[in-house]
């Protein structure tokens, strides 16, 4: 009886087991190819090596559009976190009138299809460009720009949370002991909100690193991001190659959740 | 005082002002603009024309072509979110569930695919799905099939692959508001003589609906919005909105019909979400109807 028991316990987890190995399956092949040794992909593969590593250094379409990812990037996290950190403080320290429909304004690209965002932006630099005669697109500037207004919401979210569960007296009691506001935003709110400042700055950049439609429009002919470069590519063939390209790009997102993790509980964010 | 409020409200201004700016100029604006564009004439091998005409609606709901590409992201989107729920429940509930430390680990991998990028995956789908993939060549083995099966392409490659996507999302909004139930309810209810089923369906998923309703909907939208996933999947034979109207744009350059396009999928996306919202809430309340008077009876 108790033996029955037992195993429908193990039959009641074999769905769960199923569930999980279904999230992480299409990582697990990517990982895998990326060490099978012949070009053409085959199951089971005729042998595993290492060389679509070293293959990769003779690819230097992969490594100069892997800089301009991690710039792009870069310069996004920046620029959404400083922006996230000003709305997030007005939004949660402050009552005004129209709060809800700035809280709004400042969520709602994570709501439009960001392809359209980024075609949008495309449109309106263009026509900037050609009413005012400054070249505008492509422009690393304005890649970067549309990646910040992808970040900002991430951003928004994770500061404004963080703020919520910093008591507000503890500024005061700055302020009455004597020290300027600004003097109190940089002594008391920052030290507190460093957690979720390292975490919205990984998580944006993260999400500017792998997003690929909002740049479509704005890359310049020959100087694409990581994500287009592989997309192209995979238009073309998939071999070993490129799953070693996108190894790469596991591992680096990897490490960065792993630090993000000990900020945070990364399950919270989203 | 009012000398304090002016202040106040200058600094509130210093601090709100760069983000609202940007998202205007960058964000809404653009996007007025699309709906300005999408009312223009299209040229026949050449550029707009500027004018105030609904012609690229009218085309578009005439169009056996185009309305196959809504139809397609419609059911997709309905499937793919249908699927995700029917997996992200119990994950859910044994991740609010679990008290080992285990568990961090577990939501770290659920979580991690999400941050590894739709390309990347897309990827591995391939690698899974295609004529030599790794499920032809066990469907061969054991002799389920002579020819290799067509899976790319396919409908149900995309759905498996965009509820691949959006999993996590589902799993991390139904959890967090399951953790916040107390297990004790749970416990009361069984003491009572309720099956496990039982407590799920009429104490924990009441309870839960909330998060239910913000994931489901969060995954619908993403799925209505995605384009990497079926346009790798998907291809040529499984269209979807968003790539379909990139297309438009880039490849035939009909700016006025692609514009028009994306205000459809917004204007689609929205309208369902109500439409969604307003069902899931006549459906529960008169649910919570039945069951009073069943306590009753």
């Amino acid at each position: 009886m108790k033996r029955q028991s037992k195993w429908l316990t193990l039959l009641k987890w074999i769905p769960i087991f199923l569930i999980f190995g279904f999230i992480i399956l299409p990582v697990f092949m990517v990982l895998w190819i990326s060490f099978f040794s012949t070009s053409l992909i085959t199951f089971p593969p005729k042998g595993y090596s290492f060389k679509w590593f070293l293959e990769l250094l003779h690819h230097q379409e992969f490594l100069s559009s892997f800089f301009l990812s991690l710039k792009v990037s870069f310069f996004a996290m920046i620029i959404s976190l400083v922006l996230g950190l000003l709305g997030s403080f007005a939004l949660i320290r402050f009552n005004f009138k129209g709060k809800k429909i700035l809280e709004l304004l400042f969520l709602s690209p994570l709501i439009v299809p960001t392809i359209i965002t980024g075609i949008g932006i495309y449109i309106f630099l263009f026509n900037v460009e050609r009413l005012i005669g400054i070249d505008m697109v492509p422009n690393l500037w304005a890649l970067v720009t549309a990646h910040v207004i992808i970040c900002i919401p991430w951003t928004v979210r994770l500061i404004s949370a963080g703020l919520q569960s910093i008591n507000p007296s503890l500024e005061e009691a700055a302020i009455d002991l004597g020290s300027t506001r600004i003097q109190a935003f940089v002594k008391i709110v920052l030290p507190n909100l460093r957690p979720s400042i390292i975490a919205a700055g990984i998580l944006s950049f993260i999400h500017s690193f792998n997003n690929l439609e909002i740049s479509l429009m704005l890359v310049r002919p020959g100087e694409l991001t990581l994500p287009i470069e592989i997309l192209n590519y995979v238009f073309w063939k998939v071999d070993p190659l490129i799953a070693t390209v996108s190894t790469i790009q596991i591992i680096l997102i990897g490490i960065l959740m792993w630090i993000a993790n000990k900020f945070i509980s990364i399950g919270k964010v989203f | 005082m009012s000398w304090n409020r002016k202040r106040s409200r200058f600094e509130i201004g210093m601090l709100i002002a760069p983000t609202t700016i940007l998202i205007t100029i960058m964000f809404l604006l653009p996007l007025i603009y699309f709906l300005r564009v999408s009312f223009n004439q299209n040229i026949l091998g050449g550029f707009m024309e500027s004018a105030w005409t609904i012609e690229n609606y009218i085309g578009f709901f005439r169009d056996p072509y185009f309305l196959k590409i809504l139809w397609n992201t419609i059911y997709i989107s309905i499937t793919a979110t249908t699927l995700t729920f029917v997996m992200a429940f119990p994950i859910a509930y044994i991740l609010a569930r679990m008290t080992s430390r285990w568990k961090g680990v577990l939501i770290a991998l659920v979580v991690f695919p999400l941050l590894v990028g739709n390309i990347v995956r897309d990827i591995g789908w391939i690698a899974f799905f295609s004529q030599n993939g790794l499920v032809n060549r066990i469907l061969t083995q054991i002799g389920l099939t002579d020819s290799p099966v067509q899976f790319l392409e396919t409908p149900p490659a995309v759905i498996i692959a965009i509820a691949n996507v959006v999993l996590p999302y589902m799993i991390l909004s139904i959890q967090a508001v399951i953790e916040r139930i107390n297990p004790a309810l749970e416990e009361a209810a069984i003491d009572l003589g309720a099956s496990r089923w039982q407590v799920i369906r009429t104490v924990v998923m009441p309870i839960a609906m909330p998060g239910i309703l913000a994931g489901t909907l969060f995954v619908f939208i993403l799925s209505m919005n995605a384009y990497t996933t079926p346009l790798v999947i998907g291809g040529t034979k499984v269209q979807m909105m968003a790539p379909a109207l990139y297309a438009q744009i880039t490849e035939v350059s009909n700016w006025p019909m692609g514009s028009a396009m994306a205000i459809i999928l917004i204007i689609i996306t929205l309208l369902s979400s109500i439409l969604y919202l307003r069902v899931i809430e006549r459906t529960t309340s008169s649910n919570k109807n039945t069951t009073t008077t069943e306590v009753k009876g």
